[in-house]
C-alpha cells in the first residue's frame, strides 16, 4: 500500500517535471528589430518579449532610435516560440488568446511573431522594421429593412490591432484576418453590431452575399479612431 | 567589491608580519636542531580550503552582465616526484544577473568548477611558494524564474600560491588565480565575443592542511 503511494506521487511529480518548459542548455539567440510608427518616427520604449508558454526568455524595450537588441533563451522541447511587440504577457495568453486589454502602449498596435516548428535551429531572429499603427475601431451596424425577408451571408477582412505573423513567412507585414466562415442573417436574427479592432489608415472589406446573389465587397476606410458603418439590406 | 579585496589583502599583509616575527622566534630555537632533520619527514602533500573571490575581466557575459559573490574553494595536492604534486581542484561561487538584455531572462548561476591540478612546491623555511596549472570542467547552473538550465565549459587555470607554516600541520595560503573558461554556449557570431569564453582573476585565502610530517622538525 505504502509502495503504491509512493509510486503515485513519483509519477505525478514526473508529471508536472514533463510539463515545465524546459530551456536548452548551452544555447542562446539573438532577436532584434526597428520599431517605427506609421509616419515612420521610432518609438522608443516599446517592449519586446520573447517567450514559450508563460516562460519569458528574453525581454527589452526599443531605445530613442526605435531600435532594440537583446539575448533570449531558447526552449528545449515541443514549444513554439512567440515575440511578442507592445504586449503584456502572462501564462493565459502565450498561446495567442490575446486580446486589445494587453496591449501596454494602447496608442499604438501591437504584434505577435510565432514559430510553430519545435527543435528551431535558427541563431535568431530579425524583424527588421516593425511599423506599429494607431488603433482604429469600426462600430458595423447590419441591418435588415422592416419588411423585407432578405437573408445575408457576410464575411470581414481586415487588418486586427494585434498583428500575428508567422517568423517563417518572408512577409512580415502580412497579418491580414478574414473569417473563413460566413456569418448567416435571416429574418429572425436580422440587425446586428459587430465591432473590428483594426488599425488607422488600413480598411475593412465587407464581402456580402444577399439571397444567394453574386458576392459583393465593400471597402471601408478607417480615417479615424472610431469609425462607424450602416449596412442596410 | 574590489574594496574588500584591498580590506582582505591588507588584513593578510598584517597577519602574515605578525607572523612572520613569531617565526623569528621559532627559527632561533630551532637553530639548534641539525639541518638533516628537516628532509626527514615525509611530505605527502597538502590540503587547502578558503574563501573565493572571483573577479570577472574583459568583455563577456560574466563581467558585463553578472555580479558576482565570494565563494569557495578546495584543493587537494598529493606529492608525486620530488616536488612535484598533482590532485583535484574543487571551486564554486553564485552570481545575479544584472543585465538580462545581454544574457537572456535568467536570475542568477551557480559556477561548479571541478578539476585537477599539477604544478611544483619550493619550500623555504616556513613559506611555501607552489605554481600549477588547473583544468576542469566548469558548469553554470543557471536559476530563470521557472526554470533550470545550464552552461558548460573547460576551464584552464594558471594557479600560483604562496602559503605560511603556522604548526606542523596547518598554514595559512594564499592563492592567486587566472582562470579562463572556454564556453560551450552556441550563439550567433554577434554574441560570439561575449558568450565564447570568460577570464577570471580570482583570490583564495585561508586554512592550509599539511599531510605528513615534513614540517615537523622544522
Amino acid at each position: 500500500m505504502k509502495i503504491k503511494h509512493i509510486s503515485l506521487l513519483i509519477g505525478i511529480a514526473f508529471l508536472f517535471h514533463a510539463c515545465e518548459v524546459q530551456i536548452e542548455d548551452d544555447r542562446r539567440i539573438l532577436v532584434k528589430g526597428n520599431i517605427i510608427d506609421s509616419s515612420n518616427n521610432p518609438l522608443a520604449n516599446v517592449s519586446v518579449r520573447s517567450g514559450v508558454e508563460g516562460t519569458i526568455l528574453g525581454e527589452a524595450f526599443s531605445d530613442e532610435n526605435g531600435q532594440f537588441q537583446f539575448t533570449s533563451l531558447e526552449a528545449d522541447g515541443n514549444y513554439a516560440l512567440d515575440i511578442i511587440v507592445n504586449l503584456s504577457s502572462n501564462d493565459n495568453n502565450w498561446k495567442g488568446s490575446y486580446n486589445i486589454e494587453h496591449i501596454e502602449n494602447p496608442e499604438y498596435s501591437a504584434k505577435r511573431y510565432f514559430y510553430n516548428l519545435t527543435k528551431r535551429k535558427e541563431s535568431g531572429y530579425d524583424l527588421g522594421q516593425i511599423i506599429l499603427r494607431n488603433p482604429a475601431r469600426l462600430t458595423l451596424f447590419i441591418n435588415n429593412i422592416p419588411g423585407d425577408n432578405n437573408t445575408l451571408k457576410y464575411q470581414l477582412e481586415y487588418m486586427p490591432t494585434i498583428c500575428e505573423i508567422d517568423l517563417k513567412s518572408n512577409n512580415f507585414e502580412s497579418c491580414w484576418f478574414n473569417s473563413d466562415e460566413y456569418r448567416h442573417l435571416d429574418e429572425d436574427y436580422s440587425n446586428i453590431q459587430v465591432e473590428v479592432d483594426s488599425q488607422l489608415g488600413s480598411s475593412v472589406t465587407f464581402n456580402y452575399i444577399l439571397n444567394n446573389e453574386p458576392m459583393q465587397s465593400i471597402s471601408i476606410p478607417l480615417s479615424n479612431s472610431e469609425n462607424t458603418y450602416v449596412f442596410e439590406y | 567589491m574590489f574594496l574588500n579585496i584591498k580590506i582582505l589583502l591588507v588584513a593578510l599583509l598584517i597577519s602574515s608580519l605578525a607572523m612572520a616575527q613569531e617565526s623569528g622566534v621559532h627559527e632561533n630555537i630551532d637553530s639548534s636542531y641539525p639541518q638533516e632533520s628537516t628532509s626527514q619527514g615525509k611530505n605527502i602533500g597538502n590540503i587547502t580550503i578558503g574563501p573565493y573571490i572571483p573577479s570577472a575581466i574583459g568583455n563577456n557575459f560574466v563581467n558585463d552582465g553578472m555580479g558576482t559573490k565570494i565563494g569557495v574553494r578546495l584543493s587537494v595536492k598529493f606529492i608525486v616526484l620530488k616536488s612535484f604534486y598533482i590532485g583535484p581542484y574543487f571551486s564554486t561561487f553564485k552570481a545575479d544577473v544584472t543585465n538580462r538584455e545581454l544574457l537572456g531572462n535568467y536570475n542568477r548561476t551557480t559556477n561548479f568548477l571541478a578539476g585537477a591540478v599539477v604544478g611544483y612546491e619550493k619550500r623555504i623555511n616556513d613559506i611555501t611558494f607552489n605554481l600549477g596549472i588547473g583544468l576542469g570542467r566548469a558548469i553554470y547552473h543557471n536559476k530563470a524564474q521557472k526554470n533550470n538550465f545550464k552552461d558548460t565549459a573547460i576551464a584552464l587555470s594558471l594557479n600560483p600560491e604562496v602559503s605560511y607554516r603556522i604548526s606542523t600541520y596547518i598554514g595559512l595560503y594564499l592563492a592567486p588565480e587566472f582562470r579562463h573558461d572556454f564556453m560551450n554556449i552556441d550563439v550567433p557570431d554577434e554574441l560570439n565575443d561575449t558568450f565564447n569564453d570568460v577570464n577570471y582573476f580570482t583570490i583564495s585565502f585561508g586554512l592550509r592542511i599539511n599531510l605528513g610530517s615534513a614540517y615537523k622538525n622544522l
